[in-house]
């Protein structure tokens, strides 16, 4: 059965709602001014610039990319011949 | 397939060490630094009583701020399922290409911190944000409206972060339905929305079980959601915790609005599990 027009229109909305605030900050990012607002008078990177010159950011970063990289206890054997069918979480990092 | 007793102790045995060592034993420690006293002058004092909590069932501000919680979660709940299971739904009918994409768009959020989600909420729903000048444009508000430190500014942001979890538990009920029953239906003569109505949706039920679960303890306990948008006026049972253990510093106060919503969260949850199976049972029991 094919997804109908009214569908795609929920469907398309659905994901503009998921995606518009990360689209808002990743534009943010470019501003060239001191305070947060859209890049309307052209791209800038000088908060990248900023942030590379910025030795607490860099050491955090460095503490998450370690954290991140670290293997987690998966609770399963190597005896465990059953699949199961049903898409399976392994890492579950949620903070909410 | 059976397994002796000293397999299954060799499979389980590692997970039950972790979650006794990691969770079971800090929610003892916290159960039990709810019961004890506690003086500005004199910290955290031995000895242990009730009073705790009778405070927090005498005072109306905490009665408040414990209702406001369930009220978000039960609106996040809500509204994630009339919007989570419909996409599930429509993400199964895509083809292949679309609908890998698709997935990971939904996926997607869940890679990207929560704080910087909801920093972006936070542009969105101020005065001048999109969400106010869009209004403006449609001519229903006069002048800035601005969703920020309203509970109706953290549902949405809360749904935002949420949703997710219900497209994906949906999805995996969804994925364990027999496609010919659609088909079935459609050539006997039945609308699309009858399909959904009568096929679908009672096959997904499992899906919008857990789906509502994971959502509803998550929002209630939801922290970083609501002290950003939220602010320091409106309180949720976690940033009136926080409050209680940073500024305060009466942890065992604190420990007490803690181990309430851990129960009220289990209660909510264990209920509307058995409501559900019971009406559903038949979905259930296959």
């Amino acid at each position: 059965m094919k997804n109908g027009p009214l569908s795609l229109l929920f469907h398309v909305l659905f994901v503009a709602f998921l995606l518009a605030p990360m689209v808002l900050v990743c534009l943010v990012a470019f501003t060239p001014h001191g305070f947060l607002s859209l890049p309307t008078d052209g791209f800038s990177l000088r908060w990248f610039r900023r942030l590379s010159a910025y030795p607490e950011f860099l050491r955090a970063f460095g503490n998450s990319v370690l954290i991140a990289g670290c293997p987690r206890p998966l609770p399963c054997s190597s005896r465990c011949r059953q699949r199961s069918r049903l898409p399976v979480i392994a890492f579950w990092d949620v903070k909410c | 397939m059976t397994h002796s007793r000293a397999e299954i102790a060799a499979l389980i045995g590692p997970t039950t060490l972790l979650f006794l060592g990691v969770v079971a034993a800090p929610l003892a420690m916290t159960f039990l630094l709810s019961l004890s006293g506690w003086s500005s002058l004199e910290g955290i004092k031995p000895g242990f009583s009730l009073h705790n909590y009778i405070e927090i069932f005498s005072d109306s501000y905490f009665g408040e701020v414990f209702l406001r919680t369930l009220r978000i979660s039960l609106w996040v709940t809500l509204i994630c399922v009339l919007i989570g299971a419909p996409e599930a739904y429509i993400l199964r009918r895509m083809r292949d290409p679309w609908r890998s994409i698709c997935i990971l768009i939904v996926i997607g959020p869940l890679l990207v911190s929560v704080v910087a989600r909801t920093l972006g909420w936070a542009l969105l729903l101020g005065g001048n944000g999109l969400v106010s000048q869009g209004l403006q444009a449609l001519g229903l508000t006069s002048g800035p409206f601005s969703l920020m430190f309203t509970e109706a500014g953290v549902i949405i942001a809360l749904v935002h972060v949420l949703c997710p979890f219900m497209v994906l538990a949906v999805w995996a009920s969804l994925s364990r339905m027999d496609p010919a029953v659609e088909r079935a239906a459609q050539s006997l003569g039945a609308q699309p929305g009858t399909i959904f109505r009568r096929i679908v949706l009672p096959q997904a039920m499992p899906g919008i079980l857990s789906g509502s679960i994971i959502v509803f303890s998550l929002a209630a306990s939801a922290f970083a959601t609501p002290a950003i948008i939220g602010g320091r006026k409106l309180k949720v049972a976690a940033t009136l915790a926080y409050d209680e253990f940073l500024n305060t510093l009466n942890w065992p106060l604190g420990s007490a609005v803690a181990i309430l919503l851990l129960f009220g969260i289990v209660a909510t949850v264990v209920g509307w599990n058995r409501l559900v199976e019971r009406r559903y049972a038949q979905v259930f029991a296959s």
